[in-house]
């Protein structure tokens, strides 16, 4: 009994995976909030360099087709920090690919604690990647950024899901 | 030089990050290098000349329709980066 109880459950949930798999692709909002989390390096000429996992959420206001206001706040778990930033991006890429895009622009960068890392201003390149098309709600992403203070490069690599 | 290793030396960078912990991604696992590798030929061939000069020319026209109140969203998965 528990053995035909355990295959009609598993049939049961096989079945319900394709209609969960197919998320509909978020509309194109104005907004939009992800959570996620990356792995972080940081290297430069007379700086330590410094890694550390970040988990947080990423906000977008898309405001035209290649231009949006990107915000994110972070913890960095290793070290134990708050970090935020928040600027704008144009796309680079082909608008209408919702699969892949590079993003160019500049953000305002923060820590609580300036032993991890200036307040200051830092131009970028950002990735994202939606790599399954049953799945539109996860993206890959990495970032290349440089503290025009600092003079220390920042890179990222990690997922994101989008939230709304 | 890529296209896409010009923008980031213009972020001041000789050896662009992203490019750079990709390649050692796929050189620590077996595993991601073709995700890694397929990853940069796509940022090898994402950023061309013709799509930069298009960006060029859209921009002041959606710069005037933002302030204008004129919003038309893009779905962009690089806005969570």
């Amino acid at each position: 009994m528990r053995r035909i109880f355990t295959i009609a459950a598993s049939l049961a949930l096989l079945s319900a995976w394709p209609a969960f798999a197919q998320i509909a692709p978020p509309p194109a909002n104005v907004f939009g909030i992800a959570l996620g989390a990356h792995g972080v390096w940081l290297d430069g000429a007379s700086a330590a360099t410094v890694s550390d996992i970040e988990g947080g959420l990423n906000a977008r206001a898309s405001l035209s087709p290649h231009i949006s206001l990107v915000g994110s706040g972070g913890y960095g778990f290793v070290n134990e920090y708050l970090t935020g930033a928040g600027g704008l991006r144009i796309t680079a890429t082909d608008v209408k690919d919702r699969t892949f895009s590079v993003g160019v622009g500049i953000q305002y960068r923060w820590y609580d604690d300036i032993a991890y890392g200036l307040r200051e201003w830092m131009p970028d390149v950002g990735v994202g990647w939606r790599p399954w098309a049953d799945v539109p709600n996860f993206i890959i992403s990495g970032t290349g950024a440089y503290g025009m203070t600092s003079k220390r490069a920042r890179a990222t690599l990690g997922a994101r899901f989008v939230l709304y | 030089m890529t296209i896409l290793e010009a923008l980031m030396a213009w972020a001041g960078r000789g050896t662009p990050p992203l490019d750079g912990l990709l390649v050692s991604v796929g050189n620590l696992s077996p595993d991601l290098k073709p995700t890694a590798d397929a990853w940069l030929a796509k940022l090898g061939r994402a950023v061309t000349p013709e799509g930069l000069a298009e960006v060029a020319l859209a921009l002041p026209g959606e710069a005037r329709d933002i302030l204008r109140g004129k919003l038309a969203p893009e779905d962009r998965p690089s806005d969570f980066a």
